[in-house]
């Protein structure tokens, strides 16, 4: 018997009972369609960490925090400890191979700004000039401040555009004055929109102002919270990252085996952290579809076992007219994975469109992965046949003369 | 065209033997038709089912057009229902949600052969049923559905036909119509072998062969048992 007949044969039996053939296809279905939206969102994710590193262009740069432990995100200059300091900084440029640039960073969280009788309270970052060029932090209008600005200690500030939204509303914030804790200071920039910060802050409520300027007219610290090292050339950031803890060990003496009061982080390891957690949560929500396709699996082995109990009179008409066992068992296998491989389909069909969806109502990242989607439907066509192995091999075990007689 | 000798069958219920067929000398020669009778147990069905090879006997040999088919496994013999045996059950058998023509068409898809359509057509319009093969079986008449069931039979150009009490399910019009139908085959010189319990029918057989516990007890001219001869099953 040729295949492409056994198909028909196989597809006419399928189409006779539809009801049938769709509950035997909706487990898969189901199962498949969870399975596409979870890869493409998982992938969608990735996709995204991945542009905002690029645009945050964090590789290469090796951060350095005051305070042990992998603490998120960014602290403010009167909480942490004061153990980082412009002279550590001065050092590892001096001492650590293939550093090109470091850029200080103090912020403070929760200053009180004012303009006109508008109050608002956000962080400041006081920055060193170079901070643009190692973490692109680019305008949209005016101009970021220069090394001068740094050396006269000037009162400029570049707003992020949330903070410029809340404080100046529709008005041109240009050249307008605000006031940092009651000192004036002159609006010279705005900030494009960067988005949320790989540590989960919003980068887009900030004023940056000049590094010393914040230290000496609004902090009265010297502390800082941030040291950015760029180092030129990303073979060499690990061992960068290594001599710069060394360095810091010694300037800070401490003894070997006591903890660090300083962390130091490669901008990868936050990017890995990241998709680590995501790709944690993609595997979980993986298993739960793969136990729903399962689930399908027997719901297809369980129906096609009634559909060969109910059709033995077919079969033992089959083979009175010359099927062989082998003709009977691959009309059922074809049933059994023509029917899975439909649901797979039509699953990914669902879950592309359902995470095409989700991306647009939602503000979800998604991305279609067709390798995925091509093993998806194969995937669900192989359940199809390992569990129609069990009903088929009934099918063509049945005795003709019991057959026709059942 | 059949020649079967000493055929035993026994079937194993528990741990006890049944005897069906207990030596069975059976010879039809080419273009005959036969009628095989015998009260209900008596082994019919299971002499058909070993003629029609759906079964195997336990001892014996069967010439079926000059092959021994008793000891063949199950492929050789399904090869065998494909190619020299067409057929014709009491129930009809079709395929419900099949058309009339895709109903005649099914033995031939398992042969490795082109033109199905067109022999399939051929074999409908042989029993007077071109106009209805688009028709589903439920929307024809019983007398039709074994004329469509006949033609599957048929399409393969069998060696012999088998006929398992095909007028059981009919009313008497039909019954005549399907006989009349045997008869023009038998003219046309097809080997027909018929399974039934009504004398009326057994009577358009040439030969009728009685069953009785399992052996051949008696064989007749039908004129014979229209005038009631041997009715009680005994010569």
């Amino acid at each position: 018997m040729k295949i492409v007949s056994t198909v028909r044969v196989s597809l006419k039996g399928l189409t006779a009972n539809k009801l049938r053939t769709f509950f035997m296809m909706l487990g898969v279905l189901i199962g498949i369609t969870a399975l596409t939206v979870i890869v493409s969102v998982g992938q969608g994710a990735k996709v995204q960490v991945m542009q905002k590193m690029e645009t945050l262009s964090a590789f290469g740069a090796v951060m350095v925090t005051p305070g042990g432990g992998m603490t998120r995100g960014l602290g403010s200059v009167d909480s942490v400890p004061a153990t980082l300091t412009a002279e550590d900084a001065q050092a590892i440029q001096a001492e650590v191979p293939h550093v090109q640039d470091v850029a200080l960073v103090q912020s403070k969280q929760g200053m009180s700004i004012k303009v006109g009788g508008q109050s608002y309270a956000t962080t400041v970052w006081g920055v060193t000039p170079n901070y643009p060029a190692i973490r692109p932090t680019p305008v949209s209008r005016g101009e970021f401040f220069g090394p001068e600005e740094q050396a006269s200690q000037a009162r400029v500030a570049v707003l992020g555009q949330d903070t410029a939204v809340a404080l100046f509303g529709e008005t041109d914030p240009l050249d307008q004055t605000i006031r940092i804790e009651n000192v004036p200071f002159r609006v010279i920039g705005l900030q494009k929109r960067l988005g949320a910060s790989p540590g989960g802050g919003n980068l887009d409520d900030r004023i940056l102002i000049p590094q010393a300027t914040a230290a000496r007219r609004l902090f009265n610290l010297t502390n800082l919270t941030q040291l950015v090292v760029q180092i030129d050339g990303r073979a060499h950031v690990a061992a960068g990252a290594e001599r710069v803890k060394q360095l810091l060990h010694e300037r800070h003496h401490i003894a070997a085996g006591l903890p660090e009061d300083f962390s130091v982080r490669i901008a990868e390891q936050m990017l890995g952290m990241l998709t680590a957690s995501s790709r944690t949560l993609t595997l979980f929500l993986g298993i739960v579809a793969g136990l729903s396709l399962l689930v399908g699996g027997f719901i297809v082995m369980n129906i096609m076992l009634i559909s060969v109990s109910e059709r033995t009179h077919e079969i033992g008409l089959r083979r009175a007219v010359g099927a062989r066992r082998r003709d009977i068992l691959l009309q059922f296998l074809l049933e059994a994975g023509a029917v899975t491989a439909a649901g797979g389909l039509l699953g990914v069909l669902l879950g592309v469109g359902g995470a095409l969806a989700a991306s647009r109502l939602m503000g979800w990242p998604a991305a279609i992965s067709w390798p995925a989607v091509i093993i998806a439907v194969l995937f669900a066509g192989v359940v199809g046949l390992v569990f129609g192995v069990q009903p088929a091999r009934k099918a063509a075990a049945l005795h003709p003369v019991e057959a026709l007689r059942g | 065209m059949i020649h079967m000798d000493g055929i035993q069958k026994t079937y194993r219920v528990g741990d006890v033997e049944v005897p069906a067929l207990r030596g069975i000398a059976l010879h039809i020669k080419p273009g005959e038709f036969v009628a095989l009778m015998g009260p209900s147990g008596c082994g019919k069905s299971t002499l058909m089912n070993l003629l029609g090879c759906l079964d195997t006997p336990s001892a014996g040999s069967y010439l079926l057009d000059g092959q021994e088919v008793a000891g063949l496994d199950d492929d050789a013999l399904s090869a065998i229902r494909n190619r020299k045996i067409g057929f014709v059950f009491q129930s009809f058998n079709l395929l419900p949600r099949a058309t009339a023509l895709e109903n005649v068409e099914l033995p031939l898809i398992y042969r490795d052969e082109g033109g199905i359509k067109a022999k399939a057509a051929a074999a409908l319009a042989s029993v007077g049923l071109a106009d209805r093969a688009h028709h589903k079986p439920t929307e024809l008449s019983g007398g039709q559905q074994q004329r469509v069931a006949t033609a599957r039979a048929l399409v393969t150009d069998p060696a012999i036909l088998m006929a398992d009490e095909p007028t059981g399910n009919l009313d008497t019009k039909a019954s005549e119509e399907i006989m009349a139908l045997f008869g023009q085959l038998h003219c046309q010189g097809r080997t027909i072998v018929l399974v039934t319990h009504e004398p009326d029918i057994a009577r358009h057989a040439e030969r009728i062969i009685r069953l009785q516990d399992g052996q051949v007890c008696w064989e007749s001219r039908p004129e014979e048992v229209a005038a009631g001869v041997g009715a009680g099953g005994r010569p």
